[in-house]
Parts: structure tokens; C-alpha cells; sequence
């Protein structure tokens, strides 16, 4: 399927989710939407390319993006930032990534900085996902906190340090 | 010389009388049945100068000198529990200077080796505990990261990603014959550089950001009963769009359908645990939904944009009530490598985008929070404080018949305080939100009124110039209103005519037992869409149909349903 076809396809989806799932109350953010293709995510392959958009959501003075690889993954392009100028409101610029999963799952780490009209600056951070559901168990990054279940109850016990 | 001694010795007795109380009473309270530290302090004694106390005893020794009850064989176990808080600020949070809070609020509990629960209470407003232990045995103290009574949990931090176990922070301990001091932290993991170890503060910073928010509640309202909020906060949630399970929340928000919470914990992304106002302000969306009403439709937003009225204030409610809570006007959400940007960051007190209106955040943040506000800086002249906001919220803004927005809010609150309905008025027009009545502006009227004779509207947008026309920005649907001459059974109907992508949508209130209506309302985009209401004299109704697209054309048919069991 064309990239195009994809980003209109999740812009439909998303429209209406707005209206379907009416109760997803968010925090506020940075006036930019990222958007991706997906259509690589279906390839099994294991090196992948991914279309980023970033779309203005004000009209922008600036926009700063960069990606970074953020667990189990590699990034094979060009990593450094791009910077916009000039963007009106709805208008988008794109970033052509590529990377290599190390597992069944994989994040990109995605940042776009922006500065609006006024000079107020704020940022957006993303992740892209990549691959399988199944990573779980694979990220935990400490040993120390447990699963305990009593009953029908779970808890996650973690130890206080002592203090006088 | 010998006065000098005796009078040492009076003060000595004295001292040593006002701790022992403590202990006499804190055991007093249990066999009375109260497990609330505080509660019980209050009985007889102020809770500060008990504190106090509790605190010079911590510094001699962690063992009192206080046999055990040599009839039952307990022993009385107490401290303080605290976690380590960071501060979030322009340029990230301030690992440099962490601070210990105490764990407020939070249901503690006295496990045996297998988890059966010996004891319970929950901590008091400086972190502190008392449990009822057996001697000599091997326990665990347990602070869960919850608030209520510990038989009604109110509120819990739970991981979404471990099939929502509760988060808890434990101390093992083996009891002696002594009453024993035992105090502990919540530690946050951060060695300097990332986090490596557990971050077991995260949760309880959390759900000090709740206690505190319900703390503003209960000054106003001393019976009010939270129904039960889950909080899902991990390290694994990711701000990706996918499962939740996995930790794939896409950000933070509060999901109505759920009754939940969901934070973000990723390190170098996005962390949310120590952004206390994120925290507040998703409350604010929790509390709107479980007290108020709200008819936001959800979604991205930010400072600078149109909103759709409800989202607009939805948000910007939630904004100030963030400011209310925490009791600092400074938001900030901090994010990136090492925490060390803000992400978002403003003052809720002085709105300095250059978009004022009901469809601005930014606006409806400032006129709540100037209604409410008395700090020495106060720049307005009015300082109502909570209370009469709280009121417009549970009362005329829960029940308009109006979509909710600034206008409901407005409305009812001059309504209610009509000493203050002038500079109320002066306050809202200084952010261009002019005077009107609970549904818009006198002179700029939002809803198009729609007869119940049995004509029909045509809408047409094509061609206009509309800066917004999809999600939840402003203009991405339109507003209608019928008032019914007599009582009857009516039927609405929206026909696409060019552009089928619409949807109805009825304010939140029609949800209600007491309100119904029938038809097809799905509020997804689709074609004709119709239903039908029993309206009784002079009762008005109101709607919106959504759209998507710069052109769009549709057409609205109001009129008596042919048969009056449409309407049952």
C-alpha cells in the first residue's frame, strides 16, 4: 500500500477515534502531531524504513526533530537534527528513517521541539513501536521488585530503605 | 541549686507523661476501633505537638523502652513512612535536590510471612503509622499505594503491564518484646545517571499528588465518597499508540469509558510520576467525570489552539484545578534524556496567548483560577475560593441542558452568586468571553434553534472559511437547540447531503437512567442518523452534529414521531 494511502488511512482512524473513544482526556502538549507510516511494520524483515511526519498544529516559527534508537533497536540513518522554519498551521515536513530491530520489539525514540509565534518553546516526545507484543519480561530492567499474589490480589513489592 | 534540680526533674516526668500517652492512646484508639492515626491524635491531643513528639522519639532511638502487653502478647509498631520526591522545573526535574515527603493517606497494613493481614490503618498527614503486632514474630509492614479505608480502597496505583498488581512498599521486621519505631522510605531508583534500581517512590509520589487533590475536595465538601479511580503507572509506559498492556498508552491521560488513570514512566522519553499538575489535571478530567459533567470530546490539545467548547473548558478547568491543588499557578511536564526538558510549561495565573475566547484553554484556565485565587498577588478582585465552583460544578453546570462550557459555568455561577454576577462578568470579558446564557454569547450565537413543526434545516459550510474542521477544534461541529411548545414524543433526523461523514452527538446528560432517548446515536462518522425523545413542556434539547471535510451540507428534520412508542 502507498505511504500516502497509510497516512490518510491513520488520519481517517484517528478522526474517528476522536469521536469514538470520547472519553481519552489528554495531557496538554507541544502544538505538533507525529504521524508515521506503518506499512513496513508488516515486513518481516527485520531492517525497516519509516516515514515520520510532523504536522503543525499553530503556526510555527520553528521545528527541531530528531530520533535516537531507545530499546532494542538500531538506528541506520542519519540520526542529527533537521530544523524547519516557517510552518503554517496544518502544513508538515517528514524524516525518512531506517532501522534494525535487536529483538521481537523495538522503540524509536522521536523528538520534535517547537516554537510558536510567540517564542514559546515546548516539546513532544515519542516512541515508535516496532515488531511484536512480547517484549514484556525482556525490558524488565531490575530484578529487585516482585509479584506477590495473595487471593485474587497481585501486588508488586518493593523494599523501603530504613531510615532513623 | 537543689530548686534547680527539682524543677529539671518536674519537667523531665512531664515529658516523659506526654510520650507515654501517645503509645497509651494510639492503643486506646485501636481497641476503640479507629485506625486513623490522625483521627485519633484528635481526639484529645493536637496532632502538631504529638508529631513533634514522634519525631524527637525517632532521634533518641528506634526502640521504645515500652514492655509489650504481657496479657494479649502484641506490641505496638509505628513510624514514618516517606518517599523521594524531585522537583520538576524549567530544566527538568531536579535530580540534585531530592527531598523525603511523607507518604500520606496511604493504607498500611501488618503482614505475617504468608500475607494475612494482622493489622491495618492508614498513615496520618506527616507519614506516620501505628500498627498492632504480635511479639516476636516475624512481620512485614506494608504501605500500600492506595488511599480509602483499607476495606474501601478509593484510590490505587496499580501496574498496567503486570495485570494491574498494586504497588506496595514493604519492611521486614522480626518483633521483640518491646513497642517497636520502625521507619522507611520509598527510595526513587536514580543513581545519578538513570534509573538502575526499583523506583519505588514513583507510585507514591503519584498518589501524594491524589491525596492532595482530595484534601481540596474535602475542604468543601467534609461527606464527599471518591468512587474508585485506578491509576496505571509503569516504567514501561511508553508514549506509543498500541496495547496498554504491553505499556503502550500513547500518553497521559483519563479515560471515562475505564474510570482510569494512565501515566507515563519511560525513562529518556517521558515520565510523568514527579509532574505533579499532569497528575492534577488528570484528576481534574476524573473528578469532572465522576461529580461534574463533561462533555469534552478528549483528544490532543495545547495552549494557542481553537478548541471546541467543551474541550476548551474541559481542559482549561483542568489546568487551574491543577494550580488549585498544588497550590503553585507554575505547571510543568518535564521530558526527554535524563528528564531534563520541559516539555510543556506555563502559568496558569497569567495568560499570555494571543487567543482569547470560550474556545481557548488558556482563557477558561485564567478566569477559574483568577474566580478562585487570594494570594498577595492576586491581580483581579475577586477571591471566591473553591466552594462556589465546587457548587456550579455538582450542581446547574452537572445538569444544563446545554453542551458543558464556559457558558454553563459562567451561568450558573452568577446564578448562585449574584453579588459578584458584575465583576464575574468583567473577569470572563477581559478574556473575550462576552455575556451570555448557559448555552453562548448574546452576540454570537453558537446554536442554530430548530423547529419541532416538522421543517427542515439546511446547513451548508461549503465555502466558509473555518479555521478548524476535524478533531476537537473549534468548528469541527455544529450546535443546534429545540424548545417544545408541549409535551410530546419527537423525532430528530440528520440526512447527509454532500459530505457523509457526520455524526450526532447529545450532551453527556442523556446518558443518564433518568434521561432517554431512542435511535441510532453511535457518535462515529456514518450517514443518516436519527432519534427520538419525549420532551415536556417547554423542555429544551440540544445537539451537535459533527463534521469533517470544508464542505459539508446536511439536513436536520424535527417533528412529532409518528407513534408515541418511539419514545418508550
Amino acid at each position: 500500500m502507498p505511504k500516502k494511502v497509510m497516512f490518510v488511512l491513520l488520519a481517517g482512524l484517528l478522526a474517528v477515534c476522536n469521536f469514538s473513544i470520547m472519553a481519552a482526556h489528554a495531557k496538554p502538549a507541544a502544538p505538533v502531531t507525529i504521524s508515521y507510516s506503518s506499512s513496513d511494520l508488516l515486513n518481516g524483515d527485520k531492517q525497516l524504513s519509516t516515514v515520520i511526519r510532523f504536522t503543525a498544529e499553530e503556526d510555527l516559527l520553528q521545528l527541531v526533530v530528531s530520533t535516537s534508537p531507545y530499546r532494542n533497536i538500531d538506528l541506520l540513518s542519519d540520526g542529527e537534527e533537521l530544523k524547519f522554519v516557517n510552518l503554517k498551521r496544518g502544513e508538515s515536513r517528514e524524516l525518512t528513517v531506517r532501522v534494525q530491530l535487536q529483538a521481537n520489539r523495538g522503540y524509536l525514540a522521536v523528538f520534535a521541539s517547537t516554537t510558536d509565534l510567540s517564542g514559546l518553546e515546548r516539546n513532544k516526545s515519542i516512541a515508535i513501536g516496532y515488531g511484536e507484543n512480547t517484549r514484556l519480561r525482556q525490558l524488565k530492567t531490575s530484578a529487585d521488585d516482585s509479584v506477590k499474589v495473595i487471593g485474587e490480589e497481585r501486588f508488586i513489592l518493593m523494599p523501603g530503605d530504613e531510615r532513623k | 541549686m537543689f530548686f534547680s534540680v527539682l524543677v529539671r526533674g518536674l519537667i523531665c516526668l512531664l515529658l516523659l507523661t506526654l510520650v507515654a500517652c501517645d503509645e497509651e492512646q494510639l492503643r486506646q484508639c485501636k481497641d476503640d476501633g479507629i485506625r486513623d492515626v490522625d483521627e485519633c491524635l484528635a481526639r484529645d491531643l493536637d496532632v502538631e505537638s504529638n508529631a513533634a513528639s514522634t519525631e524527637d522519639d525517632d532521634a533518641e532511638s528506634p526502640i521504645d523502652e515500652v514492655p509489650a502487653d504481657e496479657v494479649s502478647g502484641t506490641v505496638t509498631l509505628s513510624g514514618r513512612v516517606t518517599y523521594t520526591s524531585y522537583l520538576p522545573t524549567s530544566a527538568g526535574l531536579n535530580y540534585g535536590a531530592p527531598t523525603e515527603k511523607p507518604i500520606r493517606g496511604a493504607v498500611v497494613e501488618l503482614w505475617d510471612e504468608d500475607g494475612g493481614v494482622l493489622d491495618s490503618g492508614r498513615t496520618s498527614s506527616a507519614g506516620d503509622y501505628s500498627l498492632s503486632a504480635p511479639s516476636q514474630t516475624r512481620v512485614s509492614v506494608v504501605v500500600k499505594a492506595a488511599l480509602g479505608a483499607p476495606d474501601s480502597l478509593d484510590t490505587k496505583i496499580v501496574d498496567n503491564t503486570e495485570q494491574g498488581a498494586l504497588y506496595v512498599l514493604t519492611r521486614e521486621i522480626v518483633t521483640e518484646r518491646q513497642h517497636l519505631s520502625l521507619n522507611f522510605n520509598a527510595s526513587s531508583g536514580w543513581d545519578g545517571e538513570s534509573y538502575s534500581r526499583t523506583r519505588a517512590a514513583a507510585p507514591f509520589a503519584i498518589l501524594d499528588t491524589i491525596y492532595q487533590a482530595q484534601q481540596l475536595v474535602r475542604e468543601v465538601d467534609a461527606n464527599v465518597v471518591f468512587p474508585l479511580l485506578l491509576v496505571n503507572w509503569s516504567k514501561n509506559n511508553n508514549p506509543v499508540l498500541g496495547d496498554a498492556s504491553v505499556g503502550d498508552i500513547s500518553t497521559s491521560y483519563y479515560s471515562a469509558q475505564k474510570v482510569q488513570l494512565f501515566v507515563l514512566g519511560a525513562e529518556n522519553l517521558d515520565t510523568d510520576e514527579y509532574d505533579s499538575h499532569v497528575i492534577a489535571h488528570e484528576w481534574g478530567h476524573y473528578f469532572s467525570d465522576q461529580f461534574s459533567r463533561s462533555d469534552s470530546l478528549g483528544g490532543a490539545h495545547g495552549s494557542g489552539e481553537k478548541l471546541d467548547l467543551t474541550v476548551a473548558f474541559s481542559e482549561g478547568f483542568s489546568n487551574a484545578f491543577s494550580a488549585m491543588i498544588m497550590a503553585d499557578t507554575h505547571y510543568i511536564d518535564t521530558s526527554f534524556n535524563k528528564q531534563s526538558r520541559m516539555a510543556v510549561g506555563f502559568d496558569v495565573d497569567e495568560n499570555y496567548i494571543d487567543l482569547n475566547g470560550f474556545y481557548s484553554e488558556d482563557s477558561v484556565q485564567e478566569v477559574i483560577y483568577d474566580l478562585y485565587d487570594s494570594d498577595p498577588l492576586d491581580d483581579d478582585e475577586l477571591s471566591l475560593g473553591f466552594a462556589p465552583i465546587y457548587d456550579v460544578l455538582v450542581g446547574g453546570h452537572k445538569n444544563t441542558r446545554a453542551f458543558t462550557s464556559v457558558f454553563s459555568f459562567l451561568h450558573y455561577l452568577k446564578l448562585g452568586n449574584p453579588q459578584y454576577s458584575t465583576a464575574i462578568s468583567n473577569l470572563a470579558s477581559a478574556e473575550y468571553i462576552h455575556s451570555g446564557d448557559e448555552y453562548e454569547e448574546l452576540d454570537w450565537r453558537l446554536y442554530t434553534n430548530v423547529s419541532l413543526d416538522g421543517g427542515t434545516i439546511t446547513y451548508d459550510s461549503s465555502g466558509e472559511n473555518l479555521e478548524v474542521r476535524s478533531g476537537n477544534g473549534f468548528g469541527a461541529r455544529e450546535f443546534f437547540k429545540s424548545e417544545a411548545a408541549r409535551a410530546n414524543c419527537y423525532t430528530f433526523t440528520v440526512n447527509p447531503l454532500i459530505n457523509s461523514n457526520l455524526a450526532f452527538n447529545l450532551p453527556r446528560l442523556w446518558s443518564l437512567p433518568s434521561m432517554q432517548y431512542t435511535g441510532t446515536i453511535n457518535n462515529t462518522f456514518s450517514g443518516q442518523e436519527s432519534f427520538s425523545v419525549y420532551l415536556e413542556e417547554d423542555e429544551v434539547i440540544s445537539f451537535a452534529v459533527a463534521t469533517s471535510g470544508d464542505d459539508t451540507v446536511f439536513s436536520i428534520n424535527a417533528t412529532v414521531s409518528d407513534s408515541p412508542s418511539m419514545c418508550e
